[in-house]
């Protein structure tokens, strides 16, 4: 989102989808025939979790007496929503932190871990329940209700990872309080539910609109993405069946050089310079002249070295080249669906880079100004594996929505490309896309 | 009564195949093996077929849980005599009743003081004066206590010929290697009762027929030449002990039964309503020890209206559930039983280390840096840092559950949380070999099943009241035909 020079002004800041997103979620939800419940459908980068902090901040303007339970699935998405909270000017003392650690205790900070209700003090137990906006994971929600007012809102952010039973489980736990309304924050799209059953896969939005004649909010402008990257997400969004998004101003043109980031050139092989080069923010790499192949590990995932070494390679040459006014670049992310190549690209990155390898499911919720992603599949049938999954080829579009600045794909364009796999022939024919040959 | 399954007994138990043991097939949908059943399972399954279908597929396991035992009454009995008896064995306390009530007093300072002054006044000082001059003869490393038991093979003879091998495990509330006796505890019954709380034989059966058909080389070393197979048998409560025969037909029959509606009601179809047809109580006769009675007997609340197309809707979110806890953890209990300690390392299951010391409530470990890269892996993701320390072997051992706090080195310290242990099995086992056992958190899709049977089970008798409650209003408009609508239209503006 673009940023206000006043927190308090953020909702001015706001498109009319926004706007009417946030009035729907200020509403009370009962009515004589009709039922309010809104869902914001937010593709990456559109704000979904701004517009969740700036509605908590009216309800409050609204009724300071309200309390909101605000819910996350993951703890990093609870952590990035107390920022955008904190952002819009709310104290520690009116955003409380639930953890399930004992351990975390911070009055200041406003994060309070407990097991059950016997680990606190009557005193302690005040605080929370005079607290006007309580935040936690869904499956911590049980500790967060017992300390809850009656008629409080309930908002559920990134609800493309809740599954319908856990849904109906945290409607369970809030029922005793009535709430008076409720909100659904997220993206349809992203990442389903991590499960061994595919019955549970579809979200709980999902689950809403098979039932009932629905159409969500949908947010339509992103502010994180170079317009470069933008089109290549937006491909995959037209392969997934779902509507475009447009770029802010401020981020149309938002390549590595205009977040303040020097590349040293001379200090990059030639061979890799078109790759890195910041003016090619959407680059696609082949890796077929690698001549490396898939290969299948014992519990079933799979890896490939060449690609991997090539990962681990473009990572090194990328932190060491780009430099800001703190130092080398450091906010990069290298994902790959397989964690048998997460571990093969970890093998291969010096000690202080190897959190920067990871999955894309762990990637989900964060953003990175540069993303290197490696798709390891590499087979003359053009065999993708759950890629080519209804439910899991989301991954693409969540791993490639992560950049900011510089999205780097290394792939197999025999494997992947002219074969029927749509979002990634989609991919392959985006305007803004820089293809080049994988050096040898 | 005993309600036959249809199917009694099982043709054959379905383990896990080698290819989904050792993981190389993707985890998807039914499980392709039948459950891993704990002895709670097993004995409600045995008591009502209900029981067991609320167990597995509503995450309410309380049928034979009585009301003083689920608010931690039970817990604490058995918590104390854990830690009396070895402080009384070691000399600590003296086999005085005052002194062993001022214990009592410092130990449960944390529970509610009506919960403690109860648990003293109706259990614990019957069982302390009952049990006083036997506390006065203890000696050291006899008593040990919570030991985990688990067996994939667990022989059960049939009635006619041949027998059923079944997966089972349990914990044992206490093991006396002096008397040659495996001890299960509990506050149920009543002074005047003479015989055991239901089923309360049988459990103690149960877990003595696990612990003696463990094979000798699957003993930890430190239990290596005890013959479980003589032990006897003992159920004890606040007021008296009871002996339990172990050659019983019956306990045989109720196995065999018990496991045939484990793996129907796993495996779906029929046996829900099969389930439900044949449960051993009625309204008229109701079982009025049973922990499910409000389940079972409930009078229906008129609103939501949509009940029926909330419970058709919800019940295909049960048996996955049930199945997803079938793949998180019933297929980790078959893994660490049958497959080989470094191919559970290398599956990232296992770190098989060493306990170097234990101060208060942390253990420290010795673990090389490949056998902690499962431990390192889950700090860098994020995960829950919750393990298991496993002391003994998987068949026989004891399980502590364990908190990372930091590591130095090699050295990793863990926290146990909430727990006071006794002191005879931690003073024989350091330093010891140990396991650290990392679990997905399976509990949780209990406690969703749990919920989403709550929700589908509550509601208002009277209109009003429905009409007024946001809850009942979004079930209605979600399942029925009342309009759900993104925000409010202008008519109703």
């Amino acid at each position: 989102m673009p940023e206000p020079s006043n927190p308090s002004d953020v909702v001015s800041t706001f498109d009319k989808e926004q706007k009417r997103a946030l009035s729907a979620i200020l509403d009370r939800c009962l009515s004589t025939d009709e039922f309010v419940f809104p869902i914001i459908d937010g593709p990456p980068g559109t704000g979904k979790t701004t517009l969740g902090a700036a509605s908590v901040r009216e309800l409050l303007r609204e009724d300071p007496k309200s309390q909101v339970l605000y819910m996350c699935y993951t703890n990093f998405a609870a952590e990035r929503a107390r920022e955008s909270l904190r952002k819009l000017g709310l104290r520690a003392d009116q955003v409380i932190r639930l953890t399930p650690n004992p351990r975390d205790r911070d009055w200041r900070e406003g994060i309070i871990g407990f097991k059950q209700e016997s680990d606190l003090s009557a005193n302690d137990l005040r605080l929370l329940k005079s607290c006007p906006v309580l935040l936690c994971t869904l499956h911590s929600s049980r500790k967060a209700i017992g300390n809850r007012r009656p008629g409080t809102r309930v908002i559920l952010d990134e609800f493309s990872q809740v599954d319908p039973g856990m849904f109906f489980a945290t409607i369970n736990r809030v029922r005793d309080r009535n709430p008076d309304g409720y909100a659904l924050l997220g993206d349809p799209k992203q990442l389903p539910v991590i499960t061994t059953q595919p019955l549970l896969r579809p979200n709980i939005a999902t689950f809403i609109m098979r039932r009932k004649p629905y159409t969500p909010h949908q947010l339509v402008t992103q502010h994180r993405m170079h317009g470069d990257i933008c089109a290549a997400v937006n491909s995959l969004r037209t392969a997934l069946g779902t509507y475009e998004i447009g770029s802010g101003k401020e981020v149309q043109q938002r390549d590595l050089t205009a977040l303040g980031y020097v590349w040293d050139k001379s200090s990059v092989p030639e061979n890799y310079r078109e790759i890195l080069d910041p003016s090619h923010p959407f680059v696609l790499v082949d890796s077929d002249r690698l001549g490396t192949p898939e290969e299948q590990t014992s519990r079933g995932s799979w890896r490939n070295v060449g690609e991997a070494q090539l990962a681990a390679k473009l990572t090194q040459l990328m932190c060491q080249s780009f430099r800001n006014s703190v130092g080398c670049l450091d906010d990069i992310a290298v994902l790959s669906p397989y964690v048998a190549q997460v571990v093969e690209i970890r093998q291969r990155l010096p000690p202080d880079l190897l959190k920067k390898s990871a999955t894309i499911y762990k990637a989900q919720g964060r953003e990175y100004h540069s993303v290197i992603l490696s798709f390891v599949r590499s087979n003359p049938q053009g065999f993708i594996g759950f890629l080519e999954e209804s439910e899991l080829k989301a991954q693409t579009y969540v791993a490639c929505s992560r950049a900011e600045a510089k999205l780097i794909v290394l792939l197999s364009f025999k494997t992947f490309f002219g074969r029927s796999h749509k979002d990634f022939d989609y991919l392959n024919e985006t305007k803004t896309a820089f293809k080049v040959e994988g050096p040898l | 009564m005993i309600i036959m399954s249809t199917r009694v007994p099982v043709d054959r138990w379905n383990r896990p195949r080698t290819d989904i043991l050792s993981e190389r097939k993707y985890k998807s949908g039914q499980p392709p093996f039948d459950p891993f059943p704990a002895v709670s399972n097993v004995l409600n399954a045995a008591l009502c077929p209900v029981a067991i279908l609320h167990d597995m597929l509503h995450g309410n396991d309380s049928a034979l849980i009585s009301r003083e035992e689920r608010f931690g009454g039970g817990n604490l009995f058995q918590n104390f005599i854990a830690f009396l008896k070895p402080a009384m064995a070691d000399g600590k306390i003296p086999p005085d009743i005052q002194r062993i009530r001022f214990e009592f007093e410092q130990f449960a300072r944390s529970a509610p003081d009506a919960a403690r002054e109860k648990c003293w006044r109706f259990y614990l000082e019957r069982w302390c004066n009952r049990k006083l001059e036997e506390l006065s003869r203890l000696k050291p490393n006899e008593n040990f206590f919570e030991v985990s038991v688990s067996n994939s093979y667990a022989q059960f003879r049939l009635r006619d010929a041949g027998t059923r091998t079944y997966p089972i495990r349990g914990r044992i509330d206490e093991v006396d290697l002096k008397n040659h006796k495996l001890i299960e505890r509990t506050i149920k019954g009543m002074p005047t009762d003479d015989v055991p709380p239901r089923l309360k034989d049988y459990q103690a059966w149960l877990l003595w027929k696990i612990l003696s058909s463990v094979q000798r080389s699957k003993f930890p070393a430190f239990w290596r030449d005890v013959d479980f197979a003589s032990f006897t048998l003992t159920v004890e409560t606040p007021y008296r002990d009871f002996e339990v025969e172990k050659e019983n037909s019956s306990f045989e029959e109720l196995t065999h039964n018990a496991y045939s509606w484990i793996q129907d009601l796993a495996k779906g179809g029929r046996s829900e309503w099969e389930a439900y047809a044949g449960r051993s109580c009625t309204f008229a006769s109701k079982m009025t020890d049973c922990g499910l009675l409000g389940t079972c007997y409930r009078r229906r609340p008129i609103f939501p209206t949509t009940r029926s197309e909330i419970h058709r809707e919800f019940r295909n979110i049960y048996r996955p559930l049930c199945w997803q806890v079938m793949w998180d953890h019933h297929l980790l209990e078959y893994q660490k039983l049958e497959l080989e300690d470094d191919e559970l390392e290398n599956l990232g299951h296992v770190s098989k280390g060493k306990i170097i010391s234990f101060h208060g409530r942390e253990i420290e470990l010795e673990l090389s840096r490949k056998q902690a890269q499962p431990i390192l892996d889950q700090q860098i993701s994020g995960e829950s840092n919750s393990y298991v320390i496993v002391v003994g072997t998987f068949h026989i051992g004891f399980e502590l559950e364990a908190n990372f706090l930091r590591s130095t080195n090699d050295r990793y310290v863990m926290e146990i949380p909430q727990r006071r242990l006794p002191q005879t099995p931690i003073a024989l086992i350091i330093p010891s070999d140990s396991s650290v056992l990392r679990q997905k958190p399976w509990f949780l899709s209990k406690h969703v099943q749990r919920d989403v049977f709550a929700l589908e089970s509550w509601g208002f008798q009277l209109p009003d009241r429905a009409a007024t409650h946001s809850v009942i209003q979004f079930m209605e408009s979600l399942f029925g035909v009342k309009h759900l609508r993104r925000e409010r239209s202008a008519r109703a503006q």
